[in-house]
């Protein structure tokens, strides 16, 4: 039985026992779309006394939070916050008349920024002219990092959006007067204590806070902490990059990679390292991301039925990762129908995953199977009676073409890369189980 | 009704397109297109839920939810090729969710896979599978045999949806398939 007949065994049988609940799923759409805030089964179940308990503290919180802010408003006359987050992080405060209460810079670029400029009781709008005005002259945007964040927070809703609104048009025509185009991201935040522990545990703004966490709930791989040291610009790169759009931010413009290689560039040292040619690559896909402590490209193809993946410094154009699985260029012949199956098999285009494994026979030019086998098990003084559970692959690895040898042995796991042309060891590892 | 097809992978990029544009006419509220949307993707949906709760009424409910969830969040998903790892990243979610909620509740379901018998389309080598997927693969191994066989994944794409390297998903593959082919060859008397 080949591994292919095995893979389309499993199919069958999860599509053979798989429910057709159709019916069920629209009926479900149809209460979802009647319903403001789409509930979740697990909601719906909890008891009416938790669901009561639940409205209880909501109400207790939503009072506190009124007579809190209530009191802050009467106290310094502040009706909202206007955050703008480029690396420099500064917040506004402004009054019911959109004048400035306060500035307060957030980190030492922000500092920077601020310098002894006095914005307190002008409006808000040349207040933010004003400090992008500084930003651009501090070299904090430019053509290489070209994206702003404005986060705007309050009670009234309607101004808030109104106020987003003109603020990111406002930067908008600002940046793109000059030589480069901006990338200006604005959202309307509202509060919430998670991210505002974490903006202080990190010295960004609520805003900043808030775009990260939306970036880590899309990509699980990602974690506040590592992106917390990000500008914008990066951020806005690998928000791009994601597979889900950032839900409640609006976009302008396109974040700059001219800081970075690029793709074209990437590309080429990816396909010269895999020593394939672009024209014979096929679901090509590409992204920006930031992983290994920088800001990486991850470049994922397929060349005659084989996966390839790179991660590749954007900055440096350095390969960190490489990731091949190269089965189907090793045996490009395909399976010989195996007897018992044949009967029930039916006919099919062999896949790359399902291409049988070279044999012996099949090596011209490399050592065999059983040599390679031999020499792991020299090199890890065990004898062919004492392992378990050997497997032996022919596969590429860094553009060499190795035999992984796998086996137990007492307690031991054994894994084996043998260059498969020469028979030296590339590479072996022994684990505990 | 169910069609087998002749190869299992990688999903065919006709099927992927069909998908996005299904999608698409979500997102634009044309809710005729979650038919051919849960045509094709359904049994992959079903499976990877049953592979990761391993009881037959829970991955029932957790696939009409996705569905459903895809519904609503039709209009977040960007068309990039990847239709499939998309209903299958919201699928391991509501999963995710379920397993919290029995640990919290200290409540595991009987894992109750086998009553699929009572289902006319299961053959007896159907079952035969399926008893092998759910009790001689380990969890990591069925949920990625399920996303490549069933689903027509990449290894790559499973990689990224279990934060695992691609080295790591082919060798668990590899091993999962060997395991699956020597225990039906002994149940089989080969």
């Amino acid at each position: 039985m080949k591994n292919d007949k095995i893979e389309r065994s499993v199919k069958r049988a999860f599509v053979n026992a798989a429910p057709y609940q159709l019916d069920k799923v629209t009926e479900k759409c149809k209460e979802q779309k009647g319903k403001v805030i789409p509930l979740e089964n697990k909601q719906a179940k909890k008891s009416i006394n938790k669901t009561f308990a639940r409205i209880a503290a909501a109400a207790a919180a939503l009072l506190l939070m009124i007579m809190c802010s209530y009191a802050y408003g009467e106290r310094y006359g502040v009706a909202s916050t206007v955050a703008l987050d480029v690396n420099p992080s500064i917040e506004i405060g402004v009054n019911k008349g959109e004048k400035v209460v306060y500035v307060t810079p957030k980190n030492e670029d922000g500092k920077k920024v601020i310098g002894d400029m006095k914005l307190e009781g002008s409006d808000i709008k040349v207040a933010v002219n004003a400090l992008i005005g500084s930003m651009l002259r501090e070299g904090y945007i430019s053509e290489m990092a070209n994206s702003i964040l404005i986060s705007v927070n309050g009670d009234d809703a309607e101004k808030n959006a109104a106020m987003q609104s003109a603020l990111s048009a406002e930067v908008t025509d600002m940046l793109n007067t000059g030589s480069f185009q901006g990338a200006v991201l604005s959202q309307t935040i509202t509060s919430d204590p998670e991210t505002k522990r974490l903006a202080e545990e990190y010295g960004i703004t609520e805003g900043k806070a808030q775009l990260i966490r939306q970036i880590t709930e899309n990509n699980a791989a990602h974690t506040f902490e590592e992106l917390a040291g990000l500008s914008v610009n990066e951020l806005n790169l690998i928000g791009e990059s994601g597979t889900k759009s950032i839900a409640n931010v609006t976009s302008a413009g396109t974040a700059s990679e001219r800081a970075y290689i690029g793709e074209a560039e990437a590309k080429r040292i990816a396909l010269a390292h895999a020593g394939v040619n672009e024209g014979d690559i096929y679901d090509y896909e590409f992204e920006m991301d930031y992983e290994h402590g920088a800001m990486i490209y991850e470049l994922e193809f397929d060349c005659a039925g084989s996966e390839y993946e790179y991660d590749i410094n954007a900055k440096t154009g350095e390969i960190i990762k490489f990731e091949a699985d190269r089965r189907g260029s090793v045996s490009p012949s395909p399976a010989p129908t195996d007897a018992p199956d044949a009967a029930t098999a039916p006919a099919s285009t062999p896949t790359p995953s399902s291409t049988p494994k070279p044999t012996a026979n099949a090596e011209s030019g490399y050592i065999g199977e059983s040599k390679a086998k031999q020499i792991a098990l020299a090199h890890a003084g065990v004898s062919e009676g004492s392992i378990r559970e050997f497997e032996c692959e022919l596969d590429r690895e860094d553009g060499i073409m190795v035999y992984e040898i796998d086996f137990e042995c007492g307690n031991y796991e054994y894994e084996y890369e043998i260059n498969a042309a020469t028979g030296e060891i590339v590479k072996y590892d022994i684990e505990d189980e | 009704m169910l069609i087998c097809l002749n190869t299992v992978a990688p999903q065919s990029a006709d099927e992927r397109e069909t998908m996005e544009r299904c999608i698409a006419r979500l997102a634009n509220g044309d809710a005729a297109a979650m038919e051919p949307l849960y045509n094709i993707a359904n049994a992959a949906v079903y499976a990877f839920a049953l592979s990761m709760l391993k009881n037959r009424h829970d991955a029932e409910e957790a696939a009409q939810d996705c569905f459903v969830k895809a519904y609503a969040g039709a209009g977040t998903y960007r068309p990039q090729g990847k239709p499939m790892a998309w209903l299958i990243a919201i699928t391991r979610n509501i999963c995710l969710d379920r397993l919290r909620e029995r640990a919290k509740h200290a409540h595991a379901p009987m894992e109750d896979w086998e009553s699929y018998v009572e289902q006319a389309a299961v053959s007896s080598e159907d079952r035969l599978v399926l008893e092998q997927c759910m009790n001689a693969l380990d969890d990591a191994e069925r949920q990625i045999v399920v996303l490549h066989a069933v689903g027509g994944m990449k290894h790559r794409e499973t990689a990224h949806l279990m934060g695992m390297t691609l080295t790591a998903v082919l060798s668990k593959y590899s091993r999962a398939i060997k395991k699956l082919k020597a225990n039906i060859m002994q149940t089989e008397g080969i």
